[in-house]
């Protein structure tokens, strides 16, 4: 186990040098001189050769890309001019509502998606069958912004039992800030509970059909028992490795809803940085996004290789 | 009595029993009728509405959807029924060249990585680091390099889907090159070129064109996001994402807005999918489970 750690974190490295570089790549591809781009058409000459002398931009490439690395090796993503502080410690400001939001959905889409799952696998050819297939077609399609209209209209303006939009912060109290969060949760968590649903049926279908199922059977356990003990465990495998995708669609999908929920999240702060042309603030939460998802995955592959002991340490 | 039957047997031909089985699927038969009737509207746009999808009429901002305006009006006066018919053609443009764009480069890609081992680590590696985004992240970072444009949402979005189509094609000819007839073939004298158009790139087919119905769906999707964010294409061009701009600030007040395109890029993106599951089913029977 210890090698195939060590094994799978040197592999991660290749990666992360190429998200690295990406993030690096992104400035020097901005038509045009980003240093003017960022200051604006009333800047003077004098302010933006300045501005570029900070930022190491008049160094050559190579000296920069090295800077680059250097800089991120020891966490810092770089400098936000427009909101006078580090990258990290504006990104760090505005984590609480993004992970919350990501770890609520999380739970849904899971509850959600394994219980869907498992009842049309169990179910198999019957209209619930059916019925969760086809919902699960339908979540694939489904825009999240659309739902999350739908959400507001049924449930806070029509029912009024949730608030439309806006966040409250955990030192408020958590209750609270659960309630500001359910609706943006909600509609990120059935998206991709649909997508769970359906890897958790074929998985389960999978298993379902092995000989030691039969034998469970045979043996007298019930089907309850058959079904959460045996079958499921085994099903679970091909699931787990699903959640680290799920991951990265909820953060990619939190941009969206965060815009449409008035949340002060991550997303939001991507957007409002490429409306300021805040360069550094978009390359350092593209980075630090990228990064979580890198390390969500190698945790899942870990995940991986300890829930099953058939697979080899490759 | 041998002799008339294996004259009048006849095996059907492998075109034949996939029409058929291809008519029988439910999924493929739906999917093909919705995606036909979102490309009859894009047609017969002009037909179907006699307003130009430009004007304004600042007098009836926000108006609320009525027998003129079917749809309703947006904060500017866009008249909303006849942008979502319009925006119809630009929004299949834009999934279809996405689709075709990523395609082409994923497919290339994918036959280089598989068929040149040397190359495939270098290659790999580097869409390994694209896939460590979440793809509409990365897909809204581009479009801030790259300015907000039709154009460009195109260009982000078909790289943001290369890395996927590269990874399955890279598989199949993995899978292929092993097996013994690729061997005959080289056997025989076959060159690198003749085999892997010949031999390797038609047994690529069928998960190519799976993937390609789902890229589909997704782009237009994207488009629908990066628009609606306002990093899309810009609102006076009408998408179904750009036109729903508008939407994000008036949700409350005005939820028509997002309501009908919405509508119009979900009911496109379920004939996709649909499409794509049903294919799935029809070309790759091992899958069907899934």
């Amino acid at each position: 186990m210890t090698e195939y750690l060590i094994k799978r974190l040197i592999a991660l490295l290749p990666v992360l040098l190429i998200v690295g570089l990406s993030g690096f790549l992104l400035i020097n591809l901005i038509p045009g001189d980003p240093v003017a781009v960022m200051l604006g058409p009333e800047a003077t000459q004098e302010d933006v050769d300045r501005l570029r002398h900070e930022m190491g931009l008049d160094l050559p490439l190579f000296i920069q890309l090295i800077r680059w690395y250097s800089r991120l090796f020891r966490g810092d993503l770089g400098y936000s001019i427009f909101l006078h502080r580090p990258v990290l410690q504006a990104i760090r400001e505005r984590l609480e509502p993004t992970l919350l939001l990501t770890f609520m959905s999380l739970l849904i889409s899971t509850t959600l998606g394994i219980s869907m799952g498992i009842l049309a696998a169990v179910r198999r050819n019957t209209r619930i069958d059916q019925l969760v297939m086809s919902l699960s077609v339908l979540g694939m399609s489904i825009p999240s912004f659309w739902l999350a209209l739908i959400f507001i209209q049924v449930f806070a303006v029509h029912i009024e039992i949730l608030p439309v939009a806006g966040y409250t912060p955990i030192s408020e109290g958590i209750w609270q800030t659960i309630r500001s969060l359910f609706l943006p949760a909600l509609t990120l968590g059935f998206i991709q509970s649909t997508f769970i649903a359906r890897m958790t049926r074929s998985s389960m279908l999978e298993v379902l059909s092995q000989d030691y199922i039969r034998t469970a059977k045979a043996k007298g356990l019930t089907q309850r028992k058959v079904i959460y003990v045996h079958a499921l465990r085994n099903a679970f495998i091909p699931i787990a490795t699903v959640l680290g995708l799920v991951l990265g669609s909820l953060m990619s999908g939190a941009v969206v809803v965060e815009t449409v929920f008035a949340l002060p999240g991550v997303g939001q702060a991507v957007l409002a940085s490429i409306a300021r042309r805040d360069y550094p603030m978009v390359q350092g939460i593209l980075l630090f996004i990228a990064f979580i998802y890198v390390f969500v995955n190698f945790l899942v592959d870990i995940l991986y290789v300890a829930l099953d002991p058939r697979v080899k340490y490759v | 009595m041998s002799n008339t039957l294996s004259s009048t047997y006849q095996a059907p031909s492998p075109l034949k029993k996939f029409i058929k089985r291809t008519l029988r699927n439910r999924s493929i038969m739906v999917g093909l009728t919705i995606i036909s009737l979102i490309i009859l509207i894009a047609i017969l746009a002009p037909i179907l509405t006699h307003r130009d999808p430009l004007a304004i009429d600042p007098v009836n901002r926000l108006t609320p959807p009525n027998r003129t305006y079917l749809f309703g009006t947006d904060s500017l006066g866009y008249d909303l029924y006849t942008r979502t018919i319009y925006g119809s053609r630009i929004s299949l443009f834009t999934g279809f060249m996405v689709t075709l764009l990523s395609g082409t480069m994923g497919v290339i890609l994918g036959l280089i990585c598989g068929y040149i081992p040397k190359v495939d680590a270098i290659i790999m590696r580097i869409l390994d680091g694209l896939m460590a985004f979440p793809t509409i992240l990365l897909a809204i970072a581009l479009m801030a390099v790259l300015g907000a444009q039709l154009s460009n949402v195109i260009i982000a979005l078909s790289i943001v889907y290369t890395p996927s189509v590269a990874r399955v094609v890279r598989s199949v000819v993995l899978t292929i090159k092993e097996t013994e007839y690729i061997e005959a073939a080289q056997a025989l004298g076959a060159s690198s070129t003749r085999t892997i158009f010949k031999h390797i790139l038609p047994n690529c087919l069928a998960p190519i064109i799976i993937q390609a119905s789902f890229i589909f769906a997704q782009s237009i999707l994207a488009e629908a996001a990066l628009s609606f964010l306002g990093v899309g294409v810009p609102p006076y061009i009408p998408t179904w994402g750009s036109i729903m701009t508008d939407g994000r600030i008036f949700i409350r007040v005005a939820p028509w807005i997002i309501f009908f395109p919405g509508l119009a890029v979900m009911i496109s993106v379920l004939g996709l999918n649909l499409l794509g599951d049903g294919l799935r089913d029809v070309l790759d029977p091992r899958l069907k489970s899934l």
